[in-house]
């Protein structure tokens, strides 16, 4: 999904992916539930939590910012 | 699915998660490649590709493994599975602490061992430090003087009445000062004075006269101003001075005592006391010091109540300096022989005065404390062997891989430990709660009673009790576990292998705390029966309906009376007093005394009757009752010859006296004493005829012997304290105000202090026995309560382990009564043989307290009582398991 919506841009691997989200889980962003659906093997959901998602927008507007003073400096329209 | 798992579990070996957790990353991560694979093989790749393809996504290295450490799942402490010793004791020791601790927090089964065994503790613990509080501050701390442990009292004493010993006479405390060459500070008091007057109010206090050196050797220096410098300065006590309202001026200011002015000169601190608590001095603090002049100038003639302290040299040992003082006594003796008939000195260690009294009560309950405490420790035992019997195939394991003896020690000892602390925890909070009731309790007897607070040596103390009963009470599982067969054990289960065993033990252990806690209630039951005999006792008076009180004649010898003036005023107010008290509506009798019977015994004198060889009789302890006419019949004590004293008596010459009985047969034997002669203080002293002879007053306390009395009038002396006795049938708060204004039309100036009926001193001198018997059988109920868990644990844990036994037995026709009663009687067995134990322990317990405690002699109930109490409760509490398993259902059980 990351790799579909970026474009492949970004490209996530096993190795990279879990670390990151246990450790967006013990930050208390996420939140992993074990899912269980008839005749299926059990799944692990993560779901952003309220905390994930305060976090999430604080950093987007510093991205943001961040963005919005690379092209001040650039001149570029499209930095 | 195909076999995703062994490519993931690898990566995670680096790892130190737990277990669950690391199969759930297995479990997430082989989803996520078997989802790629699908993926793949819908989009048309091959089978074998598409897996090569998803497991690419582990990139070169182990990426995995180097991101995850940071994470605190990864962090899982160094497992501890106490095994084979790591050669460091103390780092083995803490592994095992650490290891108790996490079972605690994880294991529901050991943390309820722990609990109980933790509530034992407590109780043993809780029971033992509250008393240690006690002897702590009254019996082991040294005096609160510069090296008190130095200091000694010197009294006078008769070489053949090894009890007893008294006050010294001014020459001859002058004449101890300079002869002994065994002490470096040396000096002596007297009480002085009783009423102070501050900026004009009137205060009783009591006043003690001290010469001045001693005063500055005792060590402690007034908080505020300085030790007296003249005869006119007074030193007063912290209590006094905040009674007079705290005035940090107040050195300087002029007051009176017994209306002679003096000038405060310091305020000494609250825990100075001079003389110490104990023998002197009855509960009542000195609040006045004033300068006595060691040689003599201004003090009264004739002798006078003198009590001398001495500091041995810091190289002179307490049996040098007692034979030092026996020297200077001989010498006394040879030069003074028509006063010092049989005359001594008797040395005591000064702290020994303060617990004299007191310290064969407080070892008795450092002794029940020491029962109730190794009772805690067997019943934790119990529990703790119960739950290794519980853990043997987990013994089995360690000794498998590679534990020794020690480790093993060190396991147990490190579960104990950890309980026992606890325990010691919780016990130190309940001695908290519970030393100020048992000191309240001997309200006035206990000395220095001030001083008794948790300090660090207390908590040292149970933190020592804590270290010992986990030591103790780490030996049975201990001794079990030991005997663990790794194989026999892991091949066979743990419950044949640890069954016959242990039970044992644990059988040997109830049996044990079932003795201690019968000897105990032995102990308890001996000191109730005492206290009750002694109730029953008749203190020879008839007690109902009599008041006393103490009022102190004004102008006492805080300096003796100038003239003889002085000296005769205090006799018509003696009868003033009678005779306004007697007025009083529904009085019957009034009578003044210089002391109460049951209130501190006696003051004595020596009295040789006439015709008696003086060596026989010298130094026999004989007590001087100086009283109004009227005594006899306000106390009621029977008169059984010749006649009472009466008012004309008092100009009879030689006075006349009446004896008591047990003074007629000491002193006169089979002669009858009426119309004979004595004489008081030495043969050739002065000259009284016996008149009558009245009843024994069990004036020595209602369990001794009654001091031989002798009788005689008042108003021939001069009372420095007079005791009123009035007999009235009208109640206490009826006649109280009555009382006080009748005593203040004689005198305003007159207070009226220490009421109490003769009822409250006759209780009051049981005191200590009451406490004695209350704390100890608190203590013995206590133990009860251990025992009859323990008893239940057991039986009840046995029950559970032969529910198999039982099963088969029930299946094999044998019906729920004769369960119950299998079951029942291995209880009783147990009772049986404890009990049989406890009698012979309680037996030496109670002829020791026979000993010490001067109780007459030592009757069976208590025996058959604590048997009895402890065999019903046994009963009772192997009773329950042995219903429940009667109602076993033997399919159940044996299928179990």
């Amino acid at each position: 999904m990351i790799e579909t919506r970026s474009g492949g841009q970004l490209k996530f691997h096993i190795d990279s992916l879990y670390p990151l989200l246990y450790r967006l889980e013990e930050r208390g962003w996420i939140k992993g539930t074990w899912v269980e659906k008839a005749d299926e093997r059990r799944r692990r959901l993560y779901k952003v939590t309220p905390e994930g998602r305060r976090v999430l927008a604080q950093q987007r507007k510093t991205g943001e910012a961040f963005v919005e003073a690379v092209r001040r400096v650039t001149g570029n329209e499209h930095a | 699915m195909r076999d995703w798992e062994s490519h993931v579990r690898p990566r995670l070996s680096s790892l130190r998660l737990s277990p669950t957790r690391e199969h759930e990353i297995v479990e997430e991560l082989a989803q996520h490649l078997e989802d790629r694979w699908r993926e793949l093989v819908a989009g048309g790749t091959p089978e074998d590709d598409a897996a090569r393809l998803a497991l690419a996504e582990f990139k070169e290295g182990n990426l995995l493994a180097r991101y995850m450490p940071p994470l605190q799942q990864a962090q899982t402490p160094t497992p501890i599975t106490p095994a084979a010793p790591t050669g460091h004791v103390l780092r083995d020791f803490w592994q095992d602490l650490r290891y108790a601790l996490r079972m605690l927090r994880l294991n529901r089964a050991f943390r309820a061992v722990a609990f109980l065994a933790a509530a034992a503790f407590a109780v043993g613990i809780g029971a033992a430090t509250s008393i240690y509080t006690v002897v702590n501050a009254v019996m082991l701390k040294p005096l609160p003087y510069g090296d008190g442990e130095r200091f000694v009292a010197i009294f006078s004493a008769a070489v053949n009445d090894p009890e007893h010993y008294g006050s010294l006479s001014l020459r001859d405390a002058q004449t101890y000062q300079e002869r002994t060459r065994v002490f470096d500070a040396f000096g002596w008091f007297r009480y002085a004075g009783q009423t102070l007057t501050f900026a004009g109010e009137p205060h009783r206090v009591e006043g003690v006269a001290v010469t001045p050196p001693l005063a500055r050797q005792l060590g402690v220096d007034p908080i505020l101003g300085q030790w007296f410098q003249d005869e006119t300065g007074i030193v007063i006590s912290a209590a006094l001075w905040r009674r007079l309202g705290s005035d940090p001026a107040i050195v300087g200011k002029p007051l009176a005592l017994d209306r002679r002015s003096y000038t405060v000169t310091g305020v000494m601190p609250d825990y100075f006391q001079l003389p110490v608590d104990g023998i002197l001095s009855a509960g009542a603090r000195a609040d006045v010091w004033i300068p006595l002049d060691p040689s003599g100038r201004g003090e009264p003639e004739g002798g006078g109540v003198y009590f001398a302290y001495a500091r041995r040299r810091a190289d002179v040992t307490f049996a040098v300096a007692e034979v030092d003082v026996k020297r200077v006594a001989a010498e006394i003796a040879a030069a003074d022989a028509a006063n010092h008939a049989a005359y001594t000195a008797r040395v005591f260690d000064l702290r020994t005065t303060v617990i004299k009294d007191i310290q064969p009560t407080l070892l008795l309950l450092l002794a029940a404390a020491a029962l109730l405490f190794l009772i805690s420790c067997a019943n934790a035992a119990g529990l703790l062997l119960a739950r290794s019997v519980a853990g043997a195939r987990e013994t089995a394991m360690r000794v498998a891989l590679g534990a020794n003896r020690s480790r093993l020690a060190a396991h147990y000892l490190a579960e104990s430990l950890l309980i026992a602390l606890l325990g010691a925890a919780a016990g130190i909070v309940m001695s908290l709660a519970l030393t100020p009731g048992a000191v309240s309790m001997v309200a006035g007897y206990v000395p220095r009673a001030d001083e008794i607070a948790v300090d660090w040596t207390v908590v040292s103390f149970a933190a020592g009790s804590a270290i010992l009963a986990s030591l103790l009470s780490s030996l049975a599982p201990l001794w079990q576990a030991l005997r663990t067969a790794p194989a026999e054990t892991l091949g066979r289960g743990a419950r044949t292998s640890a069954g016959a065993r242990s039970r044992r033990l644990s059988q040997g252990l109830v049996v044990g705390e079932i003795a201690l806690a019968c000897a105990l209630l032995v102990v308890s039951a001996t000191l109730i029966s005492h206290l009750r005999n002694l109730s029953r006792t008749s203190a020879g008076l008839n007690a109902d309906n009599v008041l006393t009180f103490v009022t102190n004649p004004p102008g006492l010898p805080a300096v003796p009376p100038p003239t003889a003036d002085a000296q005769a005023r205090p006799i018509p107010l003696q009868r003033r007093l009678v005779e306004s008290l007697q007025a009083i509506a529904g009085v019957d009798a009034v009578a003044v005394a210089n002391q109460l019977p049951l209130d501190g015994c006696c003051l004595g004198a020596d009295i040789y009757p006439e015709g008696t060889a003086a060596d026989l009789i010298a130094g026999q302890r004989t007590s001087v009752m100086a009283v109004s006419p009227d005594y006899f019949r306000a106390m009621g004590i029977p008169m059984r010859r010749g006649r009472l004293l009466n008012e004309i008596d008092v100009r009879s010459d030689p006075t006349v006296a009446v004896i008591s009985e047990s003074a007629a047969i000491r002193y006169w034997g089979d002669r009858d004493p009426i119309g004979t002669y004595g004489r008081f203080g030495n043969p050739g002293g002065a000259r009284f005829q016996v008149v009558g002879v009245v009843g024994d007053v069990r004036n020595d306390g209602l369990g001794n012997p009654p001091v031989p009395d002798v009788y005689v009038l008042s108003a021939l002396r001069r009372l420095e304290t007079m005791n009123f006795v009035v007999r009235s049938a009208r109640p206490v708060a009826a006649l109280l105000p009555e009382i006080r204004r009748a005593v203040q039309s004689v005198d305003p100036e007159l207070a009226i202090h220490d009421v109490a009926s003769m009822r409250d001193i006759i209780q009051r001198s049981m005191t200590l026995e009451r406490a004695a018997s209350v704390l100890t059988t608190f203590f013995a109920f206590a133990a009860l309560l251990l025992t009859t868990l323990g008893v239940y644990g057991i039986v009840s844990y046995f029950v559970r382990h032969r529910r198999a036994e039982i099963g088969t037995r029930m299946a094999l026709g044998a019906t729920s009564r004769s369960v119950l009663s299998l079951i029942v009687g291995g209880g009783v067995t147990m009772a049986a043989l404890g009990v049989m134990v406890g009698s012979v322990l309680g037996l030496v317990a109670a002829l020791l307290l026979a000993r010490v405690f001067e109780i007459g002699n030592i009757a069976p109930v208590p025996f058959v009582s604590a048997a009895a109490i402890v065999g019903v409760v046994v009963l009772a509490a192997s009773a329950v398991p042995a219903w429940r398993a009667s109602r076993l259902s033997p399919a159940v059980a044996i299928r179990d």
